[in-house]
């Protein structure tokens, strides 16, 4: 009974003594708790900060002539006479073109990049790299992984800002994916130096794009540019240079010699000269009517390819039925023109891009669809509607070298397409 | 149980039914003083959103720390006619990245806009519109003990690319020049590079301060010291230069000499909105443009458009 007097006792003055305690404890100065808080906010803000997310959406709808090639639905974008109707003149498709979302996480001088092509056709990776800024001098830039081929303007030019629905044709048949596996090594000249604006890319690259590599070989490119702005102006000059192999995985090796396709014995797998050259430039000035923009790229070089296809590799080159065992010297690029229309959001876009695939044919010497030059004049509007959301519409006039050697190619194909894309960017 | 015991139960028990009132009365002045402490937090956070409400329609100004007093003193005026107008400083830059972003109406700014910048704005789908709302003259000071009263364009391009790196070298007397500059994201700092360096680069041990202030406390402080600061700030504590840049005038900066152009370094002060903002930003820019608000640009220490 004692014993349980003397717990009441002390229970109930522990009870009254943190009870005064409680009254007695100072009340915190409002402004110090809200201080507290943003404090803490603060730090999670700043972890926060280290994370980034963005990316973007192409919605578009296609409307092409039944030669057109549309980048989105079903069978390749191509016409289907059993759906599209058996004397049908055009066909249409709708899908999201692109659909990426791109997460990064900047710690110190590090971040790690990881981008995701979701669209209608599945998920696909664009990006998985590490970037590694030098600290001191901010000079020196390391890159390692898949990312964008360091050649040229337009690979590097995001299809989120690109005034035209694709890349040129050139671009599209020998950077397939726009990017490699490889590394790469960034200079640029320090600010307020009288070498501001110079800036070299180099790296090496497994050459497949963003397949796995097959024979640990690794290409060269290189892009060595130059940028200036002036008040009302900007320019910027470029050059390129790939310089790699491509494996052959047939006995045979073909060139043209004389206008005809010779064909001469070499070992299977030995590896053909793949070399391009580039050359661009980009020209910006503000007038009254707006900001005028002409960016042009040139670019040549020799390509081993497959018997039915000019592109560069997109997968394993040790496959006999598809060896790139065709040695095609080409050219092609790409010009654009570019007017602001006064104090509006919109845009005028006139594209003209050309690929000859084959410079060493000509005409009826073409035999092979693979070997057909191609030029497109493209006219089209944008509709900058806010920061986010972008529309644009575009039609290109496509033609193709005539010759009687390829069926249907005896005269232009009826290959023209519009576009209509709505954009939203985060 | 014993009489003795019943008595001790009962006298306990009231004893606990007095504990418990005591801490039922202490639990509700608790009770009372958080009530109390809840009460003020929400007081606190009325009157905030109450101060607050005011500006959440308001036009809000960002940019310049040059330009700052003078929108901070035309905004005054303006909001004693019902206006609502917030500013706030930070520099040229951010006031401009800000209207790019659509986070500001007006980007106050000491420099034009760049080309990277205007490129920045189309993209983002916006068009902005330039107003110069007034002048302002860069003065050259240095300590008041330097005998150095006058330099040439071509002589501050020395001394501000480290070319010259003594008095002496300028008439002055034997003792190293210290150089002082404004920070890169400084309109200041980009007008007189491109002004008076002819666009070459500041030399690499060019001392930056984060404000016009604090040039002028280093200057008055280190003997060989010289910087430059708006025309506004020119006290007795520091010496301006008479500056020629025909090798021949020398022209003290004041109000008079930037308003009848002799005084050669002389930059517009600026007011950036994007187009479809302009119904919106007129009234208060119209203000600004007005006799009554050109008189406060005169009165901040500026050079006034009329």
């Amino acid at each position: 009974m004692r014993n349980t007097k003397l717990l009441l006792v002390g229970a109930l003055s522990f009870i009254a003594i943190t009870a005064n305690a409680q009254m007695e404890e100072p009340v915190k100065d409002t402004i110090t708790i809200l201080q507290e808080g943003i404090d803490g906010n603060s730090a999670k803000i700043k972890t926060l900060e280290k994370f980034k997310v963005s990316g973007y959406i192409q919605a578009q709808a296609e409307v092409g002539q039944v030669k057109a090639g549309a980048k989105t639905g079903a069978n390749s974008g191509s016409y289907n006479e059993s759906i599209d109707g058996k004397d049908a003149e055009s066909f249409t498709r709708y899908g999201i073109r692109r659909g990426r979302i791109k997460f990064q996480y900047t710690e110190k001088i590090a971040k790690g990049v990881f981008q995701l092509d979701i669209t209608d056709k599945g998920i696909g990776i664009k990006d998985a790299y590490i970037q590694i800024d030098e600290p001191l001098l901010k000079v020196f830039t390391l890159k390692a992984g898949i990312f964008d081929r360091c050649f040229g303007d337009e690979i590097s030019y995001s299809s989120s800002l690109r005034e035209s629905p694709e890349r040129s044709l050139i671009f599209q048949k020998l950077f397939p994916d726009e990017k490699d596996l490889g590394g790469q090594l960034t200079i640029a000249a320090p600010k307020n130096t009288m070498f501001e604006g110079l800036r070299l890319d180099a790296g090496l690259f497994s050459g497949n794009g963003i397949r796995t590599d097959d024979n640990g070989k690794l290409d060269f490119i290189g892009h060595l540019k130059y940028d200036k702005a002036l008040s009302n102006m900007a320019f910027g000059l470029g050059a390129s240079l790939y310089s790699g192999t491509t494996n052959n995985a047939d006995s045979n090796y073909y060139t043209v010699k004389d206008g005809v396709w010779t064909r001469e014995a070499v070992d299977k797998n030995q590896t053909n000269k793949r070399q391009y050259i580039g050359f661009d430039g980009q020209f910006t000035i503000e007038t009254p009517m707006g900001l005028t923009n002409i960016r042009g790229e040139y670019l040549f070089g020799e390509q081993p390819s497959t018997s039915g296809d000019f592109g560069s590799p997109k997968a394993n080159t040790y496959v006999a039925s598809s060896a790139f065992s065709y040695k095609r010297n080409f050219s092609g690029g790409h010009i654009y023109f570019l007017q602001d229309i006064y104090m509006t959001p919109l845009t005028l876009v006139l594209k003209y891009t050309y690929l000859d695939p084959n410079t060493d044919l000509k005409g009826d010497e073409i035999k092979n669809k693979a070997d057909v030059a191609m030029t497109s004049f493209g006219i089209g509007g944008l509709w900058r509607i806010n920061s986010s959301l972008r529309l644009m519409g575009f039609y290109e006039i496509n033609s193709n070298e005539k010759t009687t050697g390829v069926s249907g190619y005896n005269e232009d194909l009826k290959d023209n397409l519009f576009t209509l894309r709505l954009q939203y960017k985060f | 149980m014993t009489k003795r015991t019943l008595v001790r139960l009962l006298i306990n028990k009231n004893k606990i039914v007095e504990t418990r009132f005591i801490a039922s009365q202490r639990e509700k002045t608790n009770k009372k003083n958080n009530t109390m402490k809840n009460l003020r937090k929400i007081t606190l956070a009325l009157a905030l959103t109450l101060v607050a409400i005011p500006f959440v329609n308001a036009q809000k100004i960002k940019g310049s720390d040059t330009v700052l007093p003078l929108s901070q003193r035309e905004a005054e005026a303006y909001g004693k006619k019902g206006g609502k107008v917030s500013v706030t400083g930070g520099g040229s830059g951010v006031g401009i990245a800000a209207l790019i972003d659509g986070s500001t109406d007006i980007a106050q700014a000491s420099r034009k806009m760049k080309f990277s910048e205007k490129g920045k704005m189309q993209q983002s789908g916006r068009q902005a519109k330039e107003v110069v709302i007034a002048y302002d003259a860069l003065a050259v000071v240095v300590n008041s003990g330097n005998k150095v009263s006058q330099l040439t364009r071509e002589q501050l391009e020395g001394i501000f690319t480290g070319k010259i790196t003594n008095w002496k070298q300028v008439g002055g007397d034997d003792m190293k020049i210290v150089v002082y500059s404004r920070e890169t994201s400084s309109g200041t700092y980009e007008f007189f590079k491109e002004h008076v360096l002819k666009n070459k680069n500041y030399m690499s041990s060019v001392l930056s301060m984060p404000a016009t202030g604090a040039i002028i406390q280093s200057v008055k402080q280190t003997k060989g010291a010289i910087g430059y600061v708006g025309l506004a700030y020119i006290n007795k504590e520091v010496k301006a230069l008479k500056v020629s840049f025909d090798g021949r005038n020398f022209v003290a900066p004041s109000v008079a000499t930037a308003k009848n152009k002799t005084y050669p370094i002389v930059r517009p002060l600026l007011y950036y909105y994007e187009v479809k903002n302009a119904k919106k930003v007129k009234p208060y820019i119209d203000f600004v443009l007005s006799a009554e608000g050109q008189s406060i640009v005169d009165k901040v220490g500026y050079i006034s458009l009329r």
